[in-house]
């Protein structure tokens, strides 16, 4: 799905400044896109407004045909068609890694949820960690499994926020090119949050790059962040 | 701007602070009433007793309780020693006890007919001279209350300690300092926070204290109150005391915030190295041993163990069905009430977690009001309270109830049950708090993300993960409930007892010896809770280094 964000601005409570200021962006169905910058540039905030987790934003968010932000618009999280991988993961730890990666599939009947679990197991290259727990997997692991599950319900877009910074420098190289090609597999739109250039070089097609707030510069990888 | 409904636990939280508050609005208007003769001769001739006693007791008990807990738990956290991991739980034992309990046995122990005297009298042909080993005295509540409270801080301080980094300890020591040296210049600073708030329950708990000063017959401010309203019947005095008393508070709340600084409570981080215990051997060992053997004794086996001896001798006439009437009693009031302050914890904490605004924070403090307050000052609003509702409800009794008394709900145990849910709600509250503020906000954040509403990620990801907060919370309501007496003693409804007030009635009938299995029902249903809730915190704690 594209992804269009036009005159996007956001205060955080209390604050005077705006943590994102008049931010337009157009997304085509499939791209990945980094959001670049410092941290305190409002990258992870604007990843959260996409996701729906912060709500008090002025402008216009669409996914799809979809208004989810607008002035008279305001779609729940739940209800965006959105997956997400959070920095640390955020795998619940009651549940085996099977168990997370079919909680989003809530609608589906049993047998089509065992499908996808499997599917998506295969995706990630994990079908043997099934019965796990996410706190017997390696980081680069409990990555994979939060990346299937937030694919499990074929969301029309992925947030990905800072994915490599819980990862070991060593690992990050690896993890990097299996991500990236996963995300092929997957064909999804992904807007992925970071702030190290060369997440930006392996994984983007497009980058946009903020500072203090405001988006700067958007375009080709090598163009941008020169 | 698109503005959102506050949706459920916003209005819920609204509601609750609102039902928590609402009480207190009677008890600050009566005080704008004038004075009566009795209010004008407490004034002049009583009330300097009641502030001395008041904060004699205070004082002495603090510095007694901070004196135990605090070695005890550098001890427990610092050193090796002979049955250290059996002291490391066993010590929180006391707890168990009542300060009423302690104090009623011994007053019998110490008595003339008691085993110290009967014994010294055997042995050496002598006995104590009661006018200077005199337990029903100053000293002697200062003694029981020390001994029942030290828990607090011991708990408070060794937990703190056990979390916190080597480094500190490892630093003094490579500085050349001697281990008493490190524990004043490094530890006693460093915990000053847990001190601070260890030492702060203990304060609340004794301004709070009935049992211990009316068995004695020493006149603080809670007696005080009780008496202006029973044996006076001049509710208006006793409203006024109980105001006095809560300024007290006030001053102790302020004060705790300012020694308390704005240093946070606990200064570790996740890569601490654990302190690592110091082998005592020979005469240092015994020692150590013997000081904890010394307060457990003290604080929990010798009590017991007189309990049980009167237990033996008294059972036949004692443990009939009227005991299990009153432990069943006792126990589900605590559930009920348990349940309740769980849910409206919930709500709160959960509204405070999701929106963390200026109103969540003030709901937060609202919740955490009730423990400051001692049980003489709740009861007082409470009953002021119920009854005004009685009165507005009176005609829809007539319709719904022909025939009924006036005071419907001031009459029912609604009344005790809700003050129990206004005194303890703090404690529940901030079990749940924490366990809200270890799972963070990215669970329920991925949960909504996977397409889960806000009932759903509650009870498949939010209840799950809170489970051991509410067993804490749970436990830590009902042994509260269950030990309180005050409240149960003005509150209960006609007819109504709890193993409390039992104890209560036998030893101001001078029954001692009767009052022991009741009592010591009471220190069983509460030793297996604190021993729950030791286990569940362990747990937690190695899930936490799982995970």
């Amino acid at each position: 799905m594209n992804i269009k964000i036009e005159k996007l601005t956001f205060y955080y409570p209390g604050n005077k400044k705006p943590a994102l200021k008049d931010i337009n962006i157009e997304i085509e169905e499939g791209e990945i896109v980094s959001i670049f910058g410092e941290s305190g540039s409002g990258k992870s905030t604007l990843l959260r407004l996409i996701a729906g987790l912060e709500h008090k934003g002025s402008g216009v968010i669409e996914i799809g045909k979809n208004r989810v932000l607008g002035p008279n618009s305001f779609v729940l999280p739940e209800k965006r068609g959105v997956g997400m991988v959070f920095q640390d993961y955020a795998l619940f730890p009651n549940m085996k890694v099977e168990k997370n990666i079919a909680f989003g599939l809530s609608k589906m009947s049993i047998g089509e949820k065992k499908k996808r679990v499997k599917e998506m197991l295969e995706l990630v290259n994990l079908e043997p960690y099934a019965n796990k727990y996410p706190y017997e997997l390696s980081g680069g692991q409990q990555q994979r499994v939060a990346l299937a599950r937030a694919l499990a319900p074929a969301p029309g877009c992925l947030l990905l926020d800072e994915p490599f910074s819980n990862l070991d420098s060593d690992l990050q190289v690896k993890i990097r090119s299996e991500l990236k090609d996963i995300l092929l597999k997957a064909q999804v739109t992904t807007i992925f949050v970071t702030h190290d250039r060369e997440d930006v070089r392996a994984l983007a097609d497009r980058v946009a790059v903020l500072k203090e707030g405001s988006l700067v510069k958007m375009g080709k990888v090598e163009e941008a962040l020169s | 701007m698109l503005k959102r409904k506050p949706g459920f636990y916003g209005f819920a939280s609204t509601i609750i602070a609102i039902l928590l508050i609402f009480p207190f609005g009677d008890l600050i208007l009566q005080l704008f009433e004038k004075p009566n003769e009795n209010w004008m001769e407490i004034k002049e001739f009583l009330l300097k007793d009641y502030i001395g006693n008041t904060l004699i007791l205070v004082f002495f008990t603090a510095i007694l309780a901070l004196i135990i807990g605090t070695t005890l738990a550098w001890l427990i956290s610092a050193y090796d020693f002979p049955l250290r991991k059996f002291f490391r739980w066993a010590l929180i034992l006391p707890l168990a006890i009542p300060s009423y309990i302690l104090a009623y046995t011994y007053a019998a122990m110490a008595s003339y007919t008691g085993v110290v005297q009967v014994t010294l009298r055997s042995l050496l042909g002598t006995g104590l001279d009661q006018r200077y080993f005199n337990i029903m005295s100053m000293p002697g509540a200062v003694f029981v209350l020390s001994l029942s409270l030290m828990p607090y801080i011991y708990m408070i301080l060794r937990a703190f300690m056990e979390g916190q980094s080597a480094s500190l300890i490892e630093c003094g020591r490579m500085l050349g300092k001697s281990h008493l040296g490190i524990f004043l210049k490094v530890v006693v600073p460093v915990s000053r926070a847990a001190l601070v708030a260890g030492t702060s329950l203990v304060v609340l708990e004794v301004l709070s204290d009935y049992g211990v000063a009316s068995y004695f017959g020493i006149q603080t401010f809670s007696t005080a109150i009780f008496r202006s309203w029973f044996s006076l019947g001049d509710i208006d005095s006793a409203i006024r005391l109980a105001a006095i008393l809560m300024v007290f508070v006030l001053v102790l709340l302020f004060l705790e915030k300012i020694l308390r600084g704005r240093r946070s409570y606990s200064m570790t981080n996740t890569k601490h190295c654990p302190l690592s215990r110091k082998k005592l051997r020979g005469p240092m060992a015994i020692l150590a041993t013997s000081y904890a053997s010394i307060i457990l004794l003290l604080g929990f086996l010798i009590p017991v163990g007189q309990l049980t001896y009167w237990a033996i001798l008294t059972y036949k006439d004692t443990l009939g069905v009227e005991a299990w009437v009153l432990s069943l009693n006792t126990l589900w009031v605590a559930v009920i009430s348990a349940i309740i302050i769980l849910v409206f914890g919930i709500i709160i904490a959960n509204y405070s977690r999701l929106k963390n605004n200026f109103l969540s924070k003030i709901y937060s403090k609202i919740s955490l009001l009730g423990y400051s307050i001692p049980g003489a000052v709740v009861a007082i609003t409470m009953i002021l309270f119920f009854i005004h509702l009685d009165r507005w409800l009176a005609p829809l009794y007539k319709i719904i109830l022909p025939g009924a008394p006036g005071l419907v709900l001031s009459m029912s145990l609604v009344l005790l049950i809700g003050a129990y849910v206004l005194r303890f709600l703090a404690v529940g509250f901030q079990s749940i708090d924490g366990g809200f503020e270890r799972i963070g906000r990215k669970y329920h954040d991925a949960s909504k993300m996977l397409g889960h509403g806000e009932v759903s990620t509650f009870f498949k990801i939010d209840l799950p993960m809170l489970k051991p907060a509410l067993l804490s919370g749970f436990t830590l309501v009902c042994i509260d409930v269950i030990k309180e007496l005050p409240l149960a003693l003005i509150l209960r409804p006609f007819n109504f007892n709890t193993l409390a007030t039992r104890v209560f009635d036998y030893a101001n009938d001078e029954r001692i010896p009767e009052a022991s299995v009741p009592s010591l029902l009471i220190v069983l249903i509460v030793a297996a809770g604190i021993l729950i809730l030791n286990k569940t915190l362990d747990k937690e704690k190695n899930n936490e280094h799982k995970n």
